[in-house]
Parts: structure tokens; sequence; C-alpha cells
């Protein structure tokens, strides 16, 4: 007794004719409205096969065909909406405040925004929307036009494809492939965050993943003559340093090898969330790519098979070190005509003047 | 090498031995191999000088000639590696002092000049202490060089002022450097080029048909690794001829035999006044030092061994390296396990001994290794490595990562919820631990880890275990912050049943790592740090499209393309272009951005040697600026004497110019660093 699918034609007979026929007891606008209301009571969004209808007893008689009718014309009314699972017809609820939004639409807005709303959080491109639709151009656009005043949908910003126009539905959320996560703002990447965030998990790795020794002996002497000021100045420094986490220096010793407090991905996700830098609550997953960037970026290294992280000792452009090589340090390594450079050439050696400056530097 | 390295290479021969030798060179550089005749008509010398050129380029190991069977004719080829060995002639002086001593350093300053020595010549020159004199004998065949050296050894040239030594030390300090392989025998080989020994080697080696074996390609393959042990004998000039014995199941009265009639045979062939094997020595079976007795060969050729010296400069790269990264007592530490397995390693590049094998890497055995004790012994104080690693505020250290892995891997549960990885030792385990004494399955590691199998070998706890020793804690702590770095300075193999505690250098891998920082050290002081992240993004996930490595990377796509385009302007990265149709419509392309490290470390070595050749010439000719000056002040009545005979303005601008030519070659040892890093390591 299934309904092979959501499309078969029933023959279209009138409806009162059909409802008196079975039960005295109710009129069929009394049993459509018990229907929905029980199926309403459900929690939003819970889809209901043919045989949960049946179960709530309200079908006279368990018919088949009296059940589809109702559903039918609860369809039609905007109340029920007909969807199909695994080839069988199954209803959702639509409260009854959208459904008469949805039945103020004209034909081809509907149509449009029943697309838009199939595509969830997802939103949807333009140009698929109007392949779906099978519309013509000027009258899609219309239809989405027409949507957006009525405040249905939204334009959004993926940040794949800022160029895409795609919309959804307006009281939805972006999902996170669409807005990128929380390092992007309307669909920009927010550069000021990510630099404060990496620079604050990066001084977190810093200060459990290296050891710094205690500061010499006769610094700490010297605290005793300090003023007031000075001593406070100095408790307030450690203090910072002691803080979350600490910077680079040349003194810092590595771990003992035992050491397990190497932070891992969770630590960092719960610390920084603890930490209130960020209004909104970061995931492990953007965490992790945060993570990523500042390994890629040379200044954290994974260990323990890429379980722990760890900061990179010595960094480029820090504590006052570059890191150059024989290359990088010449002047020809940095030369904008190295290519060119040819004994007997234009520019060579000889008459370089970049070398010149080099050598009376 | 390129053209670069070419050039760069005749401006070394140039400035160390002259302009008559460097022609020579330069020719033979840029034409490739040629006979005598077609090289006199490419140098328009005269006979003689070309001759003469020649002699002196073969005794100073700058050519590689080789006399073909056929026909008799004698070819000559540049050889660049050792050209390039020149730049270096500073590292190996200082490299040598320090590890044998400060004399040790001017023989080696000595032998580079000379090229080969004999050891009678050396030790006669040093004990009469008539270095100038000997030295122009020594070097009589070879003609004085005309320019002072550039570098370092030019101080040392010549002026070897050990008056009063005697033979005895003279003998003890070559036999040390013997024993290091800072200095090796000549052999015949040594002057032919890699193509030449082959063939050589080819018909020294017997036939395949002399093989037992089961087939055609056995035969082959044992034939094949014939004639790689026959060469790499030649070049490291080891004696091989026992394990051919036994590789070949024949009498050893019968193999030598073979050999002689062998070595009778390539006599005859040989057309060229070296006639044997080894320059210099008759014996058949050779041996260079007689017992322990401070004794050498008088006859015995030395040559300085540039493989040995690269294993030495490599070490000091790595120490350096672990000095960085790490910390300075770390890296005390690890110069002790390099130092120790300095005997161990006899070239930077070693091939796989064999290459269809496929688990040659799997095999740890093949690897140059230490056993905790030995190191522990070698490193005799270790009160300054106290204190010098950092330990959790509770103290809490689990060191049972460290046991042999099947042990571990029962052990470890990551416990997702805290973050933190902790230990259980669940109770099974423990009956595990005191129920299976007689079990001794270790090597299987194959099993099942859930078999309880030779569990009882291993301690589960190695320093619970161990009387107490701070000494050697302290050290095993070094050894394992190494094995833990991402560079793998150290592989770590833990305690077995067979075997006591070991530690391994896999320097493949190692120097892999290292060239790909170096390479990115690169990228990020000339592109900065962005590029960097984007040459990383690439080298992990491949081939990769501008969208995802935008999203990946957290770059405006603005910035991003300001990154992109110049290093794929410089040629560090790479750009593929795959249309997804026939087309070929840019709009209907992907591209795709990759990072290829091979490609990178090629193009990044070329811009070093031009960049050395850059400021050899510009040296050049800051050089020929004062020359009247600079001939004046070397002039031997001047020197020392400078002030008296130069006038102010002459001094002043010769101090310039000194100060310039140092500050010139420093850079250049530097850009050589580099070099060495790249190519050699
Ligand atoms: S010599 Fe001068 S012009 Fe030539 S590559 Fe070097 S810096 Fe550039």
């Amino acid at each position: 007794m299934d309904i092979a699918s959501p499309a078969e034609e029933v023959p279209a007979k009138d409806e009162d004719v059909t409802m008196t026929e079975p039960s005295g007891v109710s009129s069929p606008k009394e049993l459509r409205n018990a229907l929905y209301a029980r199926c309403a009571s459900f929690e939003e969004g819970h889809v209901f096969n043919q045989d949960e209808l049946f179960a709530f007893d309200i079908i006279p008689d368990n018919s088949l065909e009296q059940l589809l009718a109702y559903t039918r014309q609860l369809a039609k009314d905007g109340l029920f909406k007909l969807m199909t699972k695994d080839g069988k017809a199954c209803w959702k609820v639509v409260k009854r405040a959208d459904a008469i939004k949805y039945r103020s639409l004209s034909q081809e807005e509907a149509l449009v925004f029943s697309y838009i709303e199939g595509a969830a959080r997802e939103g949807i491109w333009s140009k698929i929307l109007r392949s779906k639709t099978n519309l013509h151009m000027t009258t899609m656009n219309r239809a989405v036009k027409s949507l957006e005043n009525k405040n249905m949908i939204k334009a959004v910003k993926i940040v794949k494809y800022p160029n895409r126009k795609t919309y959804m539905l307006a009281k939805l959320q972006p999902s996170e492939n669409v807005t990128g996560g929380p390092f992007y703002t309307d669909g920009v990447l927010d550069e000021e965050f990510v630099h404060q965030m990496s620079l604050w998990t990066e001084r977190y790795v810093i200060g459990r993943s290296w050891w710094h020794p205690p500061l010499p002996e006769h610094t700490r002497k010297s605290s005793s003559k300090m003023t007031q000021e000075q001593a406070e100045e100095l408790r307030a420094a450690e203090l910072r340093q002691r803080g979350h986490g600490r910077d680079r220096s040349k003194a810092m010793l590595p771990m003992h090898p035992g050491y397990r407090g190497h932070p891992t991905l969770s630590e960092v996700t719960r610390a920084i969330n603890g930490s209130g830098l960020s209004g909104v609550t970061m995931k492990e997953s953007e965490m992790g790519q945060l993570l990523d960037i500042l390994c890629w970026d040379g200044r954290l290294e994974k260990i323990r098979h890429g379980k722990a992280y760890r900061a990179v000792k010595q960094v480029n452009g820090e504590d006052g070190v570059e890191l150059e090589n024989g290359l990088t340090e010449s002047p020809c390594g940095r030369c904008p005509v190295f290519e060119f450079c040819e004994e007997g050439g234009p520019v060579n050696a000889r008459s370089c003047e970049y070398f010149q400056e080099w050598l009376q530097f | 090498m390129s053209r670069h390295a070419y050039e760069l290479c005749h401006l070394l021969v140039d400035d160390t031995y002259g302009e008559l030798t460097s022609r020579i060179f330069e020719v033979l550089l840029f034409h490739g191999r040629l006979s005598l005749p077609a090289l006199q008509h490419q140098t328009h010398l005269s006979y003689r000088l070309v001759k003469h050129g020649l002699a002196v380029l073969i005794q100073q190991h700058l050519i590689l000639w080789y006399t073909s069977s056929h026909d008799h004719q004698t070819l000559y080829e540049a050889n660049t590696a050792n050209a390039y060995s020149l730049v270096r002639s500073g590292k190996y002086i200082k490299v040598a002092a320090a590890q044998v001593g400060e004399f040790a350093g001017k023989v080696i300053a000595n032998l580079l000049l000379l090229g080969h020595a004999r050891v009678g010549d050396l030790v006669q020159a040093y004990k009469a202490g008539q270095s100038r004199s000997t030295h122009d004998r020594l070097a009589a065949n070879g003609g004085t060089p005309s320019t002072p050296l550039s570098n370092s050894s030019r101080h040392e040239e010549g002026r070897i002022e050990e008056q009063n030594a005697t033979v005895e030390p003279i003998y003890g300090m070559l036999c040390d450097l013997l024993r290091l392989e800072l200095v090796s025998p000549v052999h015949i080989s040594h002057f032919r080029s890699d193509a030449d020994n082959r063939i050589e080697a080819e018909k020294v080696v017997p036939k395949p048909e002399v093989y037992k074996a089961r087939n055609e390609r056995e035969q082959n393959a044992q034939r094949e690794a014939g004639i790689k042990r026959k060469l790499k004998e030649w070049r490291y000039y080891t004696h091989g001829e026992e394990n051919e014995a036994e590789h070949l199941k024949k009498g050893k009265k019968r193999l030598h035999q073979d050999l002689e009639t062998g070595r009778l045979e390539k006599r005859q062939r040989l057309y060229s006044p070296l006639s044997q094997d080894v320059i210099g020595t008759t014996e058949e079976v050779y041996q260079p030092m007689r017992g322990e007795a401070h004794y050498l060969d008088n006859d015995l050729i030395l040559r300085v061994n540039h493989a040995k010296f690269a294993v030495l400069i490599r070490n000091d790269h790595l120490v350096d390296l672990a000095d960085r990264t790490i910390s300075t007592s770390t890296a005390r530490v690890y110069a002790q396990v390099l130092h120790a397995l300095e005997p161990q390693v006899q070239d930077c590049r070693v091939e796989p001994a064999n290459s269809s094998e496929t688990d040659a890497e799997a095999d740890p055995s093949s690897s140059p290794q230490i056993s905790t004790d030995e190191l522990v012994r070698a490193i005799k104080d270790s009160s300054e490595l106290a204190n010098t690693l950092g330990k959790s505020d509770d103290g809490r250290l689990d060191m049972t990562q460290f046991d042999h892995p099947k042990k571990r891997r029962k052990k470890e549960v990551i416990n997702e919820d805290q973050g933190t990885i902790d230990i259980e030792a669940s109770f099974d385990e423990e009956e595990d631990l005191s129920g299976s004494d007689e079990e001794d399955n270790v090597s299987d590691v194959s099993s099942d880890p859930n078999e309880v199998n030779g569990d009882a070998d291993f301690d589960p706890n190695p320093l619970t275990s161990l009387p107490h020793d701070p000494h050697r804690d302290t050290i095993r702590s070094h050894l394992l912050v190494l094995t833990i770095h991402p560079f793998s300075f150290l592989h770590h193999l833990p305690k077995t049943s067979i075997l006591p505690e070991r530690w391994m250098i896999d320097f493949p891998l190692l120097t892999k790592n290292v060239i790909h920082h170096t390479l990115l050290e690169t990228i990020t002081s000339r592109h900065g740090l962005p590029a960097a992240r984007l040459t990383r993004i690439l080298f992990d996930k491949g081939r990769t499209d501008e969208k995802v490595l935008c999203s990946t990377s957290l770059l405006a796509q603005k910035t991003m393309r300001s990154y992109l385009l110049p290093l794929h302007k410089a040629g560090m990265i790479g750009l593929q272009e795959v249309p997804r149709d026939n087309s070929r419509n840019p709009q209907r392309t992907n591209f795709l951005w990759f990072f290829d490290p091979e490609r990178c470390r090629v193009k990044v070595l070329e811009e070093t040697y031009k960049t050395m050749a850059r400021y050899l010439k510009r040296a050049k000719m800051e050089g020929e600026k004062i020359k009247g000056t600079v001939e004046k002040a070397s002039r031997s009545d001047v020197v020392g004497k400078e002030e008296e005979f130069l006038g102010p303005q002459e001094l002043e601008a010769l101090n310039a110019w000194r100060e310039m030519d140092k500050r010139i070659w420093g850079e250049v040892s530097r850009l050589d660093d580099l070099v060495a890093c790249l190519r050699d390591f």
C-alpha cells in the first residue's frame, strides 16, 4: 500500500464529495484541521511518513485514498509540504504564518522560493537557480527581486566565489562554507583578527613548549635596590610574561623529552575560548586551520606525529636575527637585474653599483 | 653543472694557479673532452706550453684523463668538482687543524696547493725546514703559482717553519690524517671520470658467466654488484679482495691469481706514465701503515680526500643547526654523536647498496649507529649539561614513549577529551610483563601487536631499571630531544633482547629536511613570510588551484597574488595549466600552482654559483685597480717592511683593498656554505 511517487496522478475529484462519503462524524475540513494540528504539535521540521499519519487515528478507516486527499488539500493550502524519501511520499508541516506568505506569491516566485529554501544554509547560485527553475532571466530576476523586497530571501557573499550572486532564506544564518568561518567578516578576510589570534596562539604555544630559565641572580638582587615603582613595573612585566604565554627568546631551553605538556589542538582551542579574545567560540577545526597557518609560516612545528605543537626556536626577523644565508645577504641575491648580469653585458660585476654600496657599507 | 658553475671554476683556477693553467682549464671546461692536438688547437698555445700546463693540472687534480685501449689516444677533461673545492681550502685547513692539530692544517694547505705529494717528500720538506726550496722542488713539474692564493691558504703557502720537527711526529701526523681519512692514497681512478672508471672496472671484474647463479639476470646482478664494489674500492682505496673472495666462493689463492693477471693485463694495456694502480707503490697487497708504529711508506702518494672533508663540514653545519633550533647543550651532545660516527661515514651521499632493494631504508643496520654506552663513555663530563632541560611544573615525565614500539602501542591511550596523552597500563598488561619470560620473539614485529610476545625483554622503563646514573640520564635525555625534532636529527633504536639501545642517523632523510629548511629560509628572507607560507602549503598539499590556496592560506586574494607572482618569476614555484576541455580556452583551464623542491634547489644552487662568480669578478677587478701596489707589496724584500717601502697613499689603498678582499672572500665562503648544503650534503 505504498505510494509509488508523489507525482502520481490521483484522479481529481471534487473534494467535498469525497469527504462526505465515509465518516459521518466530522467534516473533512475538521479532520484536516485536526490532522494539521496534530502534526504541528511535533517539533518543527519533523517529517511524517504515511504510517505515522495513520497512527494518529484521525483518518477514518485508515483509508489511503482519504489520506491522500487530505494531504493534497493541505499542501494546496501551503500548510503541508510534500516531499519524497526513498521514493515514498512524506510530509512536513508549514507554519500557518509562512503558509500565508507562501500563498501570496506568484507561481514563479513560489518556484524560485522553493529552490532557495531547498538550498538551506549553503545558499544557491543564481545561475544554478535559473537552470533549475528553467525560467527566463528577466522573469527570474523579477521574482528574486520581489522576494527580496518581501524580506523572504537575502543575497549572501560566498567567500570562495565572491563574484557569484547567491541567495538564501532571509531567516537563515549562512553556513561556514559560505562565510568562511570566523576569519571572515561579510565574506571578506578579517586580516587583523587572524593576526591577533595567531599572535595569541603563538605566545601560548611558546610558553608551553620551551623552558624559560629564570632570570640570572644578579638581576634579581638589584631589584632590592629598586624604587617601589620600578619593582611594581617589574612585577607587572613578569605577570604579563606568565599570563597566557611568552615571547620567543634565544635563552629558551628545550623541554625534557618526557615532557607531555606540549599543547594539543584541543588544549589550544580551549585556552583561546577561555581567553575571551574572540567574540565567537572557536571550533577545533578553525583553530586547526590557524595552527596550520602558523606551522606553514615556520613559527610552530608539529611534534609527536602531529599530535602536539611546539614553537620554532628561531624565527626570521626576531631577536634581531635575520636568518640569512650567503645568497640572500649578497647584493646579487636581491638584485633586480640578476638575470641579465653578465661579463661584457650592460650590467656586470665590474661596474655594479649595488656592489659598490655593499663594499662601502 | 651550468655555465655559471663553469665560469666560477675557471675564475677559481685562474685565481689560484695563474693564467696558463686557467687558459687550458677554460678550454677544457667549455669544449669538453679533448685530445692533446685538439687542445693545442683550441688554446693557440705551443705544444710545449700545453704539455707543461697539462702536467700542472694533472698534478693538481684539476683535470681527468683517460687513455682508451682501442686507439691509445689520451683524452683530457676538466675536473670541475676539484676546481670548485679550491674555494674551500680555508675550511679544509681549519677542519684539519681542529681535528689533528695546527701542523696538520699546514700539511693540508700544502697538499691542496700541490694536488698530491709523496710521503717521503713531505717528510723531507718539513724535516729540513727548508720549505721554500722543497716546495719549489715538489712543484717543479707544476710550475709555481703565479699569483698568490687568495684565500687563507695563501698565508700558509711556502711558510712552513717547523724548523726542528723530527721525523717521528711528522709520520705520526700523517698517519692520523690517513686514519681519519682526511688524506687518502692516490689511486689511478682518481684521475679518471666516472664513466671511464666504469669501463675500467668492467674490464677487471670477471664476466657474468663466472658467477654461480641460477639465471642470467642474477649473474648480471652479481656482476653489477661486483663492479660497484670495485669502484668503491678504488674510490676510497679500501681492500675488498677478501669480500670478493667470499662472494665468489673461490679459493683465495685462485682469486689472487685472477687479480694478479687482471692487473698485469691492465698494466700492459695502459698507455700511460702512471702505470701502477696505486701510484708510487709496487707492492701487491698494499699496506700503507705497518703495525702500531708510526711508519708510512715513503713512496706512498697522498692527496686530500674531499669526500671526507665534506662529511666534516656537514657535521659542523648540523651541529650549528641543532644549536640554533634546539640549544647549545644539546648541540654539544650531538657533536659528540657525529664525531663518534665519523669513521662510519665516508661520503655524504650514499647510494643504497642495492638499488633493487626496496626495503633498504627499513633496515637500520645499514646506517651508521652507535650505542648509548659508547656515547656515554665518549662524553667525559656532563656537568655543564645539568639544568639544561625544562620540566613541567609538577615534574611529571613520561618516558614510556621511547620504549619499543610494540610495547608503546599497548600502553598509549590517547585521551582526546582531555587533549593529553595518558598512559594506562591495563591489568592484562601487567600480567604479560610477569608471565612471558620465556618468550623471545622480539624481531617478529609483523606479528599481531596484541599477541603477548617478547614483552618481558623490554624494560617498561629503562630509566628506573638502571642503576641511577645522572651522567647517563642527562646524555640520554639530550639524545631523545634530538630525536623528537622534526628534522630527525637522530633516530632512536630502543633496546631489544639482542642489541643494546642504539642511536642512528638517517642521513638521507635528515639532509632532505635540512635542504628543505634552507630553501624555505631563502624564500622567507627574499620574498617574505607569506611567500614561505604559500610555498609550504604547496609542498604539503601538492598541486593546488588558486581558490583553494587562497582559503587555506588565509590571505586575501590580492595579497596572495602579490606573493605568488614574484615567486613564480623567480622560479621557486611552478604553474601548471590543465585544460578542462579541448578548446584550450584560458577561461576553461585550471591553473595549478606547485612547488618542486628539487627544481627549486637547482635554481638556488645556480644562483649561488653565479653570485660567487660575480664576487670573484669583482675581487679581481678591485685587485687590478691597485695591481702595482699589490705587486710591490708582495715583493720578497718588501714583505714585512711595507711601511718603509710604500707611501702613505699606497699603504692606505693596500689596506683598504685587503679589507675589501677579506670581506669578499668571507662572503664567498658563506655562499660556499650554501652550496655545500644544497649540493654536497
Ligand atoms: S653584480 Fe651587481 S648587477 Fe650583477 S647581479 Fe650582482 S648586484 Fe646585480
